[in-house]
């Protein structure tokens, strides 16, 4: 077959380069946010599923630590551990508060202690703490360090408290861009509830239902929730469904709108400039079907060139941006991909539905016109 | 002059069988008749060329018979099949096996070199491949292409790219080949040769060639020459050629001039006007006065 297609694509490279360049910014666009939402909205549950617990219990009607401080009195850990089922409680205390060089001053962090408890070493061995702090001392997530400029020895402020950095570490990214631990012997006067916690890490027995257990605590603890990780997880995940999926939507659909746009006006544009072309195949012998065939090949393989090319721009791209601003997460699922390929194929026909209207209005007697 | 249907040759198959045929644009008081009520019946083998004045409708008759242009009235029969009962997908198979089509400004695809032109006729009518490939370079070859099959319309001058557009108009093995105006681009040398390639094309390989032109040259070849004035087949006249535009022109009604002793014959007063301007350009440059050489009609 002659590929006739083919050949109007590359009779103009430059055309070909600019829609093809649109349609890769169009979709490098959408991967990069994509990669991003699903990198803030991983990270967003990672605080959830790091400890090595099967349930977490919040303060009732506070099952989300983006939207509510938690606080529940430290008679409830020995509750929480007479329920049925209950092996072992972790008692961690939580708060977001302003952590910088100076008091008062520097970024919101989501600010954690391990005070005594079954789970203590576990759970400081799951968030990657070589050493829990002693008093006085912080263990700084590298985001925050690198945020507010500080290193191990130095001092900085919680809240009006200072504190000597003991170390800098991932701190499994910990769920939030901004995390620190600071010692148990200082939180409960830090946080303003000295005989309180903010969240019981809940291990059960072996041949114990999690989801009975679950139910059991919130039955028989009042004013408490119980949560299983993947709950508390897509709970703090929330947040970032609600606050981003619909500038997300909006900005993927612009980008969408703008990379159809480019790929109609070529293709119409093409089909324009070479409708007498069209008129010579009618009048040749091509049927319908085989002229919308060649004005779809040249959009589908625009389609595709953009898709290539966008999806590894996004990816070079997403990862340049996750070095310079290490508060940015990016995440490529294989499905995103998928979507955005199919989405590409779906915006390749429906740039061809108005110059397809044109090949089939074509009068094959306008080849008998000088 | 009267009107009348042309029965074309005795013997032979026919090929093609024109009956009553109207073509009207247009209704109401605008409505204009292009083509009317014309009958015409051709042969295999045969060479039938339509002259006739600009507007007269010859290029309306030549697109209804080649299945791209519906008739308000009347039948095409092309090979015994009415095309003017078919549906547009069928048309598509006439214009694929039954028709082949060579233009004026031979319509070549200029994405596509020489041998692709004719390759993608043959692709259009579901061959494809080693064979669509070898036999599109055959059709070319035949036609004395061989060193430009690679080229690009662009780079062929307008006889070469006539050849292409001959091969194909042949390359599916139509029965029928219709000619809008091959040679009106070409300069002598090249339309002669297209002319001989058309004659070929009807007497070697037995097709029947229905042409529409102005140019008298084809007359040499044509077995007959039918006149086309106003929608209807008329009685031909007196020929005579147009010196300054070359058109070949029925000498009654036609604007006149007289000059050195000779009568001249125009097809508009526009070009008697620019004959009167430089009367020795059109005359000087060999084209032969009136007088001397009256193109008669049939």
């Amino acid at each position: 077959m002659v590929p006739l297609a083919r050949r109007y694509l590359l009779s103009d490279r430059l055309r070909l380069a600019i829609s093809a360049g649109g349609v890769a910014f169009a979709v490098l666009l959408i991967v990069l946010i994509l990669a991003l939402y699903q990198g803030i909205y991983d990270r967003a549950g990672r605080l959830a599923t790091t400890p090595p617990t099967q349930l977490w219990v919040t303060q009732a009607g506070t099952p989300d630590p983006s939207h509510g401080a938690s606080i529940l009195p430290e008679s409830v850990l020995a509750q929480v551990q007479a329920v049925p089922g209950v092996r072992a409680v972790q008692p961690l205390l939580a708060r977001t508060m302003l952590l910088g060089g100076q008091p008062n001053s520097g970024t919101f962090t989501f600010v954690m202690a391990l005070p005594q408890g079954p789970l203590q070493a576990a759970t400081a061995e799951a968030f990657g703490l070589r050493s829990l702090p002693g008093k006085g001392e912080a263990v700084l997530s590298d985001l925050v360090a690198d945020d507010i400029g500080a290193g191990r020895g130095d001092t900085i402020y919680v809240g009006t408290s200072s504190f000597r950095v003991a170390e800098v570490s991932s701190l499994v990214d910990a769920g939030f861009s901004s995390a620190a631990f600071i010692g148990s012997e200082d939180a409960p006067e830090l946080f303003g509830h000295p005989h309180a916690f903010s969240f019981g890490l809940v291990t059960v027995d072996e041949d114990a239902e999690v989801e009975e257990v679950e139910d059991a605590i919130e039955r028989e603890v009042p004013g408490t929730n119980a949560l299983t990780r993947e709950e508390f997880a897509d709970a703090t995940r929330r947040e970032v469904e609600e606050g981003f999926l619909p500038v997300v939507a909006v900005l993927i659909g612009v980008a969408y709108v703008v990379g159809l746009a480019v790929i109609a006006l070529t293709i119409y544009t093409s089909t324009v400039e070479r409708i007498r072309d069209y008129g010579v195949l009618k009048a040749v012998g091509a049927s319908p079907l085989q002229l919308f065939a060649v004005v779809i090949r040249q959009s589908v393989v625009i389609a595709l060139i953009g898709y290539v090319a966008g999806s590894a721009l996004g990816y070079v791209s997403g990862n340049f941006i996750q070095d310079a601003v290490p508060e940015f997460a990016t995440i490529y699922r294989w499905q995103d991909l998928a979507a955005v390929f199919g989405a590409a194929l779906v915006m390749s026909a429906a740039a061809t539905l108005v110059p397809i209207r044109r090949v089939a209005g074509i009068d094959p007697a306008v080849v008998f016109r000088a | 002059m009267s009107e009348r249907t042309d029965d074309g040759q005795k013997d032979g198959e026919t090929v093609l069988e024109v009956h009553d045929l109207t073509k009207v644009f247009g209704s109401g008081e605008t409505a204009v008749r292009a083509v009317d009520g014309v009958g015409l019946s051709v042969k295999r083998g045969e060479i039938v060329l339509v002259m006739g004045p600009s507007g007269s409708g010859k290029t309306t008759l030549l697109t209804m018979i080649g299945s791209l242009l519906k008739p308000t009235t009347g039948t095409i029969r092309i090979n015994g099949l009415d095309i003017t009962s078919l549906h547009e997908s069928e048309l598509t198979k006439v214009r694929r096996h039954y028709v082949g089509f060579v233009f004026q400004s031979f319509n070549l695809l200029e994405s596509l070199n020489a041998q692709e032109n004719v390759e993608v006729a043959l692709n259009l009518a579901g061959n494809a491949g080693k064979g669509a490939r070898n036999k599109a370079r055959q059709a070319l070859v035949d036609l004395g292409m061989k060193p430009r099959l690679k080229f690009k319309p662009k780079a062929l001058s307008g006889g070469e790219k006539q050849r292409v557009s001959i091969a194909r108009a042949v390359v599916n093995d139509p029965q029928l080949i219709l000619a809008d105006e091959p040679t009106a681009n070409l300069d002598s040398k090249q339309g002669h040769d297209v002319v001989v390639l058309l004659r070929d094309i009807a007497k070697k390989e037995g097709r029947t060639v229905v042409i529409v032109s102005h140019d008298h040259r084809i007359r040499e070849v044509a077995d007959r020459v039918l006149w086309l004035e106003d929608g209807r087949f008329k009685d031909i006249g007196r020929l005579e050629r147009d010196p300054v535009c070359g058109m070949a022109i029925e000498a009654e009604g036609a604007p006149t001039l007289q000059y050195e002793g000779r009568t001249y014959y125009f097809c508009s007063v526009g070009c008697r006007g620019e004959f009167e301007e430089q009367p020795a350009k059109f005359v000087a440059v060999g084209t032969p006065s009136a007088a001397q050489s009256p193109i008669s009609g049939d």
